[in-house]
């Protein structure tokens, strides 16, 4: 029996073990795993985000009684609460286009050279696979006027405000 | 005899590549199962995906090679039509719409006179698979509050009713469908008749499609206003000829019985009347009635219906469906 230097074994082992621990941490790593299922379950509800903040853009004054710029134009501009969101009829609008689907609206715009984000519907926490949509819309001062708005808009300016709505399945 | 350890392999070595082996075999058949995803293999998600985007956002269009024609505007055009689309377009001879996600009312009626074939092939609904056409199965339907739209008396929904045993690949979308024509005039633009709270509206005939009045912006003085009824060229119509729906400021348009009491400026009235009842080519007078309203303008000529008329579009869901 010769046994002397076991030192491959072990080397093989060695090899082993670092294998086994990079594999390991690869699949620990969720980076890595996209199962097809939910990719598109995360499609459509994106696609379902973005429609509705089309559709309350584009629809005609027959179709809904407030288009977004108008939903927006008449925000008192506090900063919305759980218990006490600052857009109550934008609420209601998306709340019709997005049944059972959870979601938060924030207003980002340019005030004094800084971008100021603010939350204007607020019902809960998104989770990890939220998706956001965007729509911009041009505020003037007869707008905010004609919708009893809170914004700060003169009579020769015009304020771009981006509508963020966040969505997401619970 | 002699024994000699030449030549042999040693067995600390024959281990140590046989755990490192093993080890490294087992690697490289895990890895590639972790970039396998549960559902790849023949998915039809993207085609339900495309094939929804396609008819909510594109408009279609239609070519003919001989005398080198095309357009958006295949509703016209259905022996040469290359792709269904459903989106309104105002310029037909260019590729785009301004109007995506807004369902042309012509384009649907007329998606629902094509066959089966012609459905599959230009929607794209098939897979060639060994040089013969597998087709897949669908069923896109409108829907609006959960139950199909009917348009013009059709159920807009085509294709076959989903198997029930099988994956079903769905998309939905949000869109704005036409639906009919509707007029909408502020309470100081319409026109009065003997008395202020009796509104008068011209309406030429023949008309095809129901004829949809709004009117918006009262302004309501007395707490006991209400509407009371419609006549038409003077008799008074059977309440099932015409409906009327009322939108307050806490709720969309819902049907109310008449009286429908008016409180409040923000209401509005949604009056919609039968097709039927404007047959034959002459200008049929329809009355308003209302109790305790102060609408101004009183003299004829009496406001025209048709001068306000515009495409009533109502939001509503597209519901794509596809199965193997």
């Amino acid at each position: 029996m010769n046994d002397k230097a076991q030192i491959h074994t072990l080397e093989g082992l060695f090899a082993a073990t670092l294998m086994v621990l990079t594999v390991m941490l690869i699949t620990r790593s969720s980076l890595i795993i996209t199962p097809q299922s939910e990719l598109s379950m995360d499609v459509q509800l994106k696609q379902t985000a973005e429609d509705a903040l089309a559709i309350l853009d584009m629809a005609p004054g027959t179709a809904l009684q407030f288009n977004l710029t108008e939903l927006v134009a008449g925000g008192n501009m506090t900063e919305a609460t759980p218990q006490d969101n600052s857009l109550k009829p934008l609420d209601t609008e998306i709340d019709t286009q997005l049944n059972d689907i959870m979601y938060n609206v924030d207003l980002a715009y340019v005030e004094n050279d800084t971008l100021t984000v603010k939350h204007a519907i607020i019902h809960g926490a998104p989770v990890e696979n939220s998706v956001v949509a965007t729509r911009p819309v041009t505020l003037y001062n007869s707008t905010v006027t004609q919708a009893g708005g809170a914004w700060n808009v003169s009579s020769n300016d015009v304020k771009v405000v981006e509508v963020r709505l966040i969505a997401w399945r619970v | 005899m002699m024994v000699t350890d030449e030549g042999q392999i040693s067995v600390d070595f024959l281990l140590g590549i046989s755990i490192f082996l093993l080890t490294f075999g087992f690697v490289i058949q895990f890895i590639p199962s972790l970039f396998i995803s549960t559902s790849a293999g023949g998915s039809l998600n993207p085609v339900a995906y495309r094939t929804a985007n396609i008819l909510a956002d594109d408009p279609g269009w239609w070519q003919n090679k001989t005398n080198a024609q095309n357009g958006t505007d295949w509703e016209m055009h259905l022996n040469d039509i290359s792709r269904i689309g459903l989106a309104t377009d105002a310029t037909p001879s260019t590729r785009q719409t301004r109007t995506p996600k807004m369902l042309n009312k012509t384009k649907i009626l007329q998606v629902l006179k094509l066959n089966k074939t012609m459905l599959t092939s230009k929607l794209g609904l098939y897979n060639k698979i060994s040089g013969s056409q597998v087709d897949y199965g669908y069923n896109i339907t409108l829907e609006k509050n959960g139950s199909p739209m009917i348009i013009n008396g059709s159920i807009i929904s085509f294709g076959e009713t989903p198997p029930t045993s099988q994956d079903i690949y769905k998309i939905t979308r949000q869109v704005l469908v036409e639906t009919g024509n509707i007029a909408s005039f502020r309470a100081d633009e319409v026109t009065t008749g003997s008395s202020s709270d009796k509104v008068i509206v011209n309406i030429s005939g023949p008309q095809s499609e129901d004829v949809i009045i709004q009117i918006i912006d009262i302004n309501i003085t007395n707490p006991n206003s209400s509407f009371d009824n419609a006549t038409l060229n003077g008799s008074l119509n059977i309440p099932s000829d015409y409906s009327v729906y009322k939108r307050t400021n806490t709720s969309d348009f819902i049907y109310s019985t008449t009286p429908i009491p008016l409180e409040n400026s923000t209401d509005a009235l949604r009056l919609i009347f039968n097709h039927t009842l404007f047959p034959i080519n002459t200008t049929y007078q329809l009355e308003l009635n209302f109790t305790r309203m102060n609408f101004i303008q009183i003299w004829p000529p009496y406001i025209e219906y048709t001068s306000k008329i515009e495409p009533l579009y109502e939001p509503a869901t597209l519901i794509v469906e596809v199965w193997k």
